[in-house]
């Protein structure tokens, strides 16, 4: 599979710290050679999809008119995804499309806040998982456009009426490639996202480490520095757990309005 | 370049797990929290609907109630107003009678003082006529005859009733 | 070399994203400031263009590692 990402050996301590914490952090396969392995991430994100599913099912059993417990923190979250994500963006029409959104939702949170208890890694950490829901994404919204219009005038809907005939080619393929990019960007923001947030963490923690090493003056002062900046960080880790989960489901709801509304420029 | 390149083994992981998931919440899950949602707003928009309906009532009845008590207090003035003005006249007819009974009266009295006055100068004529002719008779002896003593008497008369006019 | 454009990718791009967050935080507070109704849909509003403003500043710190292990 493919070789961790670590740089160049360094001599330094500090470089050798950082090099096992990328390594930590890099996509591990439990098994070399095996095409359907797990890898760590993986682990991580059964285990969160497992979690999602209990907690789902006892959420929808204990669906009264006045919730108690956990019922009432999923009602909440299904309450926010439906009214201001899917009926706010797509409209009255957009509580069809809830179901979809709404997994995507619960999936992207539930990974990511996974990821902020120590031992645990973000399943959205990797590319192959964010980039998998994009691509997931990309399909669906393009899937909604051409079975409302058909395949040929959602082609030709990339191309806005009323444009002289030399410069459609070069509209048409600026339109394509940023349909493109969509997928793509989608899945690198939240993974650069969670990624970045656990290789600050870590950074943090390698300074404490180093600080106890080498026990030097301004070490004491690092030690207790570090630690407040991690835990001011995990909270804001938090903070940007929800935040990538709604701005994930938003842009889905996003791309399906335009999809739905292709050609109404 | 590792990092950015999805790993596929990953792949089928994450589209196994989407096909999971997306089936379980579509037709466990989402549904009854779903219509406990839409139900909950519908019990809440009917409720908002009966207490707007029972408000404008109310207000109704009100305006009503506010009505009629105005008419009662506007009947009620008017009839006192009415009481007030017959008393008022009442009052200026037994003022007047009264007046006149007292004018009547007095005229009357005075009349009467006018005649006991009239009678009495009579009676007081006589009597100061005989008393004078008896006292001038007494005093002049005999000398006087019936023409001296009428004249005596007239003016002696005059003198009483101009003195008696004073 | 490699090191060097890892260093310039992240900064640069950090840059930007700072920029960028600084003028939408700074708008936000004026429009709040303006009209304390829409605070919290203002905030919303400020939340989402927050996290994708971000990510391209992340994007440079993401290539800065890419660079760096290649």
């Amino acid at each position: 599979m493919s070789a961790p990402v670590v740089p160049a050996a360094e001599a330094s301590p500090m470089g050798e710290k950082i090099a096992e914490l990328l390594h930590e952090l890099s996509v591990r396969p439990f098994s070399e050679n095996a095409a359907f392995s797990l890898t760590n991430y993986t682990f991580w994100l059964i285990i969160a999809v497992l979690l999602l599913l209990v907690f789902m099912v006892v959420a929808s059993r204990k669906a009264k008119l006045v919730p108690s417990g956990i019922g009432n923190l999923a009602e909440a979250g299904v309450e926010l995804v439906r009214n201001s994500i899917c009926v706010d963006i797509i409209g009255p029409e957009g509580k069809k499309y809830f179901p979809f959104i709404g997994t995507i939702f619960f999936f992207v949170l539930f990974n990511n806040l996974l990821g902020n208890i120590p031992p645990a890694l973000p399943g959205t950490g990797t590319v192959g998982t964010t980039f998998t829901w994009a691509i997931i994404v990309f399909l669906v919204y393009n899937g909604i456009g051409i079975k409302k219009v058909g395949f040929g005038h959602y082609i030709k809907s990339f191309v806005p009426a009323g444009t002289p005939m030399w410069l459609a080619p070069l509209i048409f393929v600026i339109e394509v490639i940023s349909h493109l990019l969509r997928p793509f960007t989608l899945g690198i923001r939240l993974f650069a996202n969670m990624y970045a947030g656990h290789i600050m963490l870590g950074v943090f923690a390698v300074f404490v480490a180093m600080s106890i090493e080498h026990f030097s003056a301004v070490g004491a002062l690092v030690v207790p520095l570090s630690f407040l900046m991690q835990v001011v960080l995990r909270v804001f880790e938090l903070f940007v757990a929800v935040l990538q989960a709604y701005i994930f489901s938003i842009l889905t709801a996003v791309y399906i309005n335009g999809a739905l509304h292709t050609g109404e420029h | 370049m590792e990092l950015i390149i999805p790993n596929t083994t990953e792949m089928w992981v994450n589209v196994a797990a989407f096909v999971v998931l997306f089936i379980v919440m579509w037709k466990v899950a989402f549904p009854p929290m779903t219509k406990m949602l839409d139900e909950r707003a519908e019990k809440i928009r009917d409720s908002i609907e009966k207490a707007e309906e029972t408000r404008v009532e109310a207000e109704r009845l009100l305006e009503e109630y506010r009505q009629q008590m105005a008419d009662a207090r506007t009947e009620a003035a008017k009839i006192i107003e009415q009481g007030r003005t017959v008393a008022e006249n009442m009052k200026a007819e037994i003022l007047a009678k009264a007046r006149e009974e007292a004018e009547a009266e007095k005229t009357r009295t005075l009349e009467a003082i006018r005649a006991e006055k009239a009678a009495a100068m009579a009676e007081l004529q006589t009597s100061v006529a005989d008393l004078s002719v008896a006292v001038a008779g007494k005093i002049i002896g005999e000398k006087l005859d019936p023409a001296e003593h009428h004249a005596l008497i007239e003016r002696y008369i005059a003198e009483v009733g101009s003195l008696n006019e004073k | 070399m490699q090191a060097l454009g890892a260093g310039l990718a992240f900064g640069l791009g950090g840059i930007g994203a700072a920029i960028g967050l600084g003028m939408v935080g700074a708008k936000t507070i004026e429009s709040m400031a303006r009209q304390p109704e829409m605070a919290g849909r203002l905030q919303t509003t400020m939340f989402i263009a927050l996290g994708m403003i971000e990510a391209l500043g992340l994007l440079g710190f993401v290539l800065a590692f890419v660079l760096n292990a290649g």
